[in-house]
């Protein structure tokens, strides 16, 4: 028994279970150890061999690469198979049955994966104190820089998460080769410059233009960048965690209200705030775009319990289940209400194109909804996959589209297909001709609006699908609560 | 392995009030396909039932309801009490389940990974290392303790699915297709454990293909066929049940069994199924006692050597056969109320 009690009180009864197994799991994983040691022994050589000053860039930029392969990309990316493991193995079921939500599930895969990263970057620390000693660097500079790699690194794992509650193994390998590439082309474009001595944006620029505060200062950067973060990580998870609950339970209402909160507590900054008038629609649209990913892509619930837990209040409850209840049906609602509330403040603060690159921003995402709705993708167990399918294909055509118009080569002609891609539309208006400019965006706006309509007619129906769970719904809140 | 099933202060509080598991005209679909459609039946306390069905006949789906890990489309059904749609964390923590397809963690050790369920399930500082002993020592894991979890044998992968379902206590067990993949000893085991949680009261919900294992250990059987069921009652009565009014007996005799079969040529509903060394396979064409015992009383009369006249026993599969066959002609009423449980395990 002695024995037994040694080896199971490694880890505090206060620390998640799920972060326990994962830590226990992630800690022996040969990744992980080779990771460690290969980076060591690199940064060793690289402190040793370029100690001084007269190299510091190169030095600099050189860490930042290997730092960066590992924070942002080699360590988040087993999150992709995370979930999908668990559900090829059946183990998530006997998960989900344990005091565990699916949340906490999911929060505790992406701490021990945040932990592992935190334990990687802070073992880099004698490095950066090593070459501080050796001088040519800014101490404050390569920490904030590495706080943001790890901040970073730990986004990327919440998207992987996302991810990996993906049926489609295809896709999810997609994704990852997607993602290797981008980090390469990030390494050529960003890093090599800067390895030769080419030079570059400063490190800790993005602390000094985060919006809606740009030039407000590197704190309330800080600030803003953590806050942000933090709403992001949230929102991916919580998708996540949707994706892997039971279909009677309700996050939908939890995400939801959070968005709702972000979005008008960020409206209210940019109102008060003396920001440039640029901003405030980028910030918002970003905001809508995520929520509406989330809400867009939610099968229509048709657990009666669910509907039920909104009719108990009454009719506030039945009119916040239009808005509320998990699925794309009511998705499409707070969907628009959102980018109603974006386009007045955008409109507000920074006139008629900002509230309509919002309306575009949105329709963007809209389309390819719609295209999931239309096809036969919408009797498809999973909306996600389908709609990652039919976003990547929309910018796809948009790509062709823009590069067989040759928008940037000629000014002469008013590219009027562009219309048929709502994010076509703001660079087809900037490239028309000044006398068709209005009648182009009338006619882009017009287009773009037909998406959100078919996602409103398609919601009708859903709707009327649902009409037997929230017959039973209305019963179950008439009659009091009791245990069969 | 310890003879007594664990019991935990986890355990949570069950309403005996009611029956352990009601199900009211319970239905899901899934698409065109009609999984359960409109299954009724109720288990009480402490009793083992058998859940047989053919394939995609809805026995999974029926009992992944139960275990809160699907939803009903509409019906009722209750765990211990408790609406297994309106409480699902109620039930969860009444309920034990054990899937038919059953993943284990790679980089995790059997005791690492019952202390994982263990902490998932609330178990804390010394309670939770002794529950996990407890479990060991039942499920005989104890020596595999520091083995890793995915490497292990299907019977073991088992006991530790099933001593993951026992972490917390649970009062009632679902079990879909338990004994699927075991070898032989394998099989015995699991078969032995599950005796001894019934014994214990534990209410068990157990699927098998393997009829005759269910027989043995169950105190009723439900059979389901296209998302209704279509009989429960208790294994005897399953093997007379039907419209099936024969029945099969070996006889054999001292001496030349020709004069058996003569016998047989001239007597009135016996007919010869096929000759053996020492006697003949016989259908004598009811399944009543009295007449059953005349044809022996003629036998002998008659002045044949009887030595030995048996009745064979007719088997659970043919019974589930000829059952299928009669619901395919239509001939087939409507299921009995479910018959008062014996206590044959119970006591055992």
């Amino acid at each position: 028994m002695q024995t037994i009690a040694n080896t199971l009180n490694d880890f505090p009864d206060a620390l998640s279970p799920m972060v326990v197994k994962e830590l226990r799991q992630g800690l022996r994983t040969r990744m992980f150890v080779v990771v460690m040691l290969v980076m060591h022994v690199l940064m060793v050589i690289i402190t040793l061999m370029g100690g001084g000053a007269q190299n510091a860039d190169g030095v600099t930029a050189t860490m930042d690469g290997i730092v960066t392969l590992i924070l942002c990309f080699i360590l988040p990316m087993p999150a992709l198979q995370a979930l999908a493991n668990e559900i090829k193995k059946n183990t998530l079921e006997t998960l989900v049955l344990t005091e565990l939500s699916a949340g906490r599930i999911v929060l505790g895969k992406w701490g021990s994966i945040a932990l592992q990263s935190l334990v990687v970057a802070l073992s880099l620390m004698p490095y950066i104190v090593a070459r501080y000693v050796f001088g040519g660097m800014d101490m404050i500079t390569e920490l904030v820089t590495l706080g943001g790699k790890w901040l970073i690194g730990v986004i990327v794992a919440a998207l992987m998460l996302c991810f990996s509650t993906l049926k489609q193994n295809w896709l999810r390998g997609l994704i990852s080769g997607l993602f290797g590439a981008f980090i390469v082309l990030m390494g050529i474009g960003f890093l090599l410059p800067r390895m030769f001595g080419a030079g570059g944006a400063s490190r800790t620029y993005f602390l000094t233009t985060s919006p809606p505060f740009p030039g407000s200062g590197a704190i309330l950067g800080a600030i803003f960048a953590l806050l942000a973060a933090t709403w992001v990580i949230f929102s991916l998870l919580a998708i996540a965690a949707t994706r892997i609950a039971p279909a009677a339970t309700n996050l939908a209402f939890l995400k939801r209200s959070v968005n709702l909160l972000v979005f008008t507590v960020t409206s209210l900054v940019i109102l008060v705030s003396k920001s440039p008038t640029t901003g405030p629609g980028g910030v918002l649209g970003g905001i809508l775009m995520l929520a509406s990913i989330d809400a867009l892509t939610e099968r229509a619930n048709e657990v009666p319990s669910v509907y039920a837990a909104f009719y108990r209040r009454g009719w506030i409850g039945r009119l916040a289940s239009w808005f509320l209840v998990p699925g794309w049906h009511s998705g499409i609602l707070f969907s628009l209400a959102l980018a109603a509330a974006a386009c007045a403040i955008a409109y507000g603060r920074s006139g008629g194109e900002a509230a309509a690159t919002v309306w575009l921003g949105a329709a963007g995402i809209w389309m390819p909804a719609a295209l999931v709705q239309i096809m036969p993708s919408r009797r498809a167990s999973d909306l996600l996959g389908p709609w990652i399918i039919y976003y990547v294909l929309c910018n796809i055509m948009t790509s062709m589209l823009a590069m067989s118009m040759g928008f940037a080569a000629s000014r002469s002609i008013t590219p009027g297909v562009s219309c048929l891609m709502p994010s076509l539309v703001i660079n087809g208006a900037k490239i028309a001709q000044a006398s068709d400019s209005a009648r182009f965006w009338h006619f882009g706006l017009t287009i773009a609006s037909a998406w959100p309509l078919l996602l409103l007619i398609g919601s009708l129906l859903a709707w009327r699908r649902t009409r037997y769970a929230r017959g039973e719904a209305a019963i179950m809140a008439a009659t009091p609560l009791r245990d069969t | 392995m310890h003879m007594t099933a664990p019991h935990s202060s986890h355990a949570a509080e069950i309403d005996r009030s009611q029956p352990a598991i009601v199900v009211d005209n319970l239905r899901r679909s899934f698409g065109d396909l009609r999984a359960v459609n409109g299954v009724s039946f109720s288990i009480e306390h402490g009793k083992v039932v058998g859940f047989v069905g053919a394939n995609g006949a809805g026995k999974t789906t029926t009992m992944r309801i139960l275990a809160t890990l699907d939803h009903p489309d509409g019906g009722r059904a209750s765990v211990g009490g408790h609406n297994v749609v309106h409480y699902p964390t109620k039930v969860r923590r009444l309920l034990g389940w054990m899937p038919d397809a059953f993943g284990t963690y790679d980089h995790m050790t059997v005791l690492e990974y019952l202390d994982f369920y263990a902490r998932a399930l609330g178990f804390k500082g010394e309670e939770r290392v002794r529950r996990i002993q407890e479990v060991m020592d039942f499920t005989d894991l104890t020596p595999l303790a520091d083995r890793m979890s995915n490497k292990m044998s299907k019977g073991q992968t088992q006991r530790l699915c099933l001593g993951r379902a026992l972490l917390h206590d649970p009062q009632i067990l679902i079990m879909d297709e338990p004994a699927a993949g075991l070898d032989p000893r394998a099989r015995v085991e699991l078969k032995q454990l599950i005796r001894i949680l019934a014994s214990e009261g534990k209410t068990i919900l157990i699927s098998s293909h393997i009829l005759s294992e269910l027989g043995e250990m169950c105190d009723s059987l439900l059979f389901i066929d296209k998302g209704a069921i279509v009989h429960h009652g208790d294994a005897d009565t399953m093997r007379r049940s039907g419209s099936v009014e024969e029945t099969l007996v070996t006889v054999q005799v001292s001496g030349d069994p020709a004069k058996l079969v003569e016998w047989v040529l001239t007597a009135q509903n016996v007919k010869l199924l096929e000759e053996a060394r020492h006697g003949a396979r016989l259908r004598i064409d009811s399944n009543d006692e009295q007449i059953i015992a005349g044809v022996l009383k003629r036998m002998i009369l008659d002045g044949l050597p009887v030595i030995d006249f048996h009745r064979e026993e007719r088997r659970l599969e043919d019974a589930f056969i000829d059952m299928l066959g009669q619901i395919d002609k239509g001939t087939l009423g409507t299921p009995p109320p479910l018959p008062p449980q014996s206590e044959k395990l119970s006591s055992s």
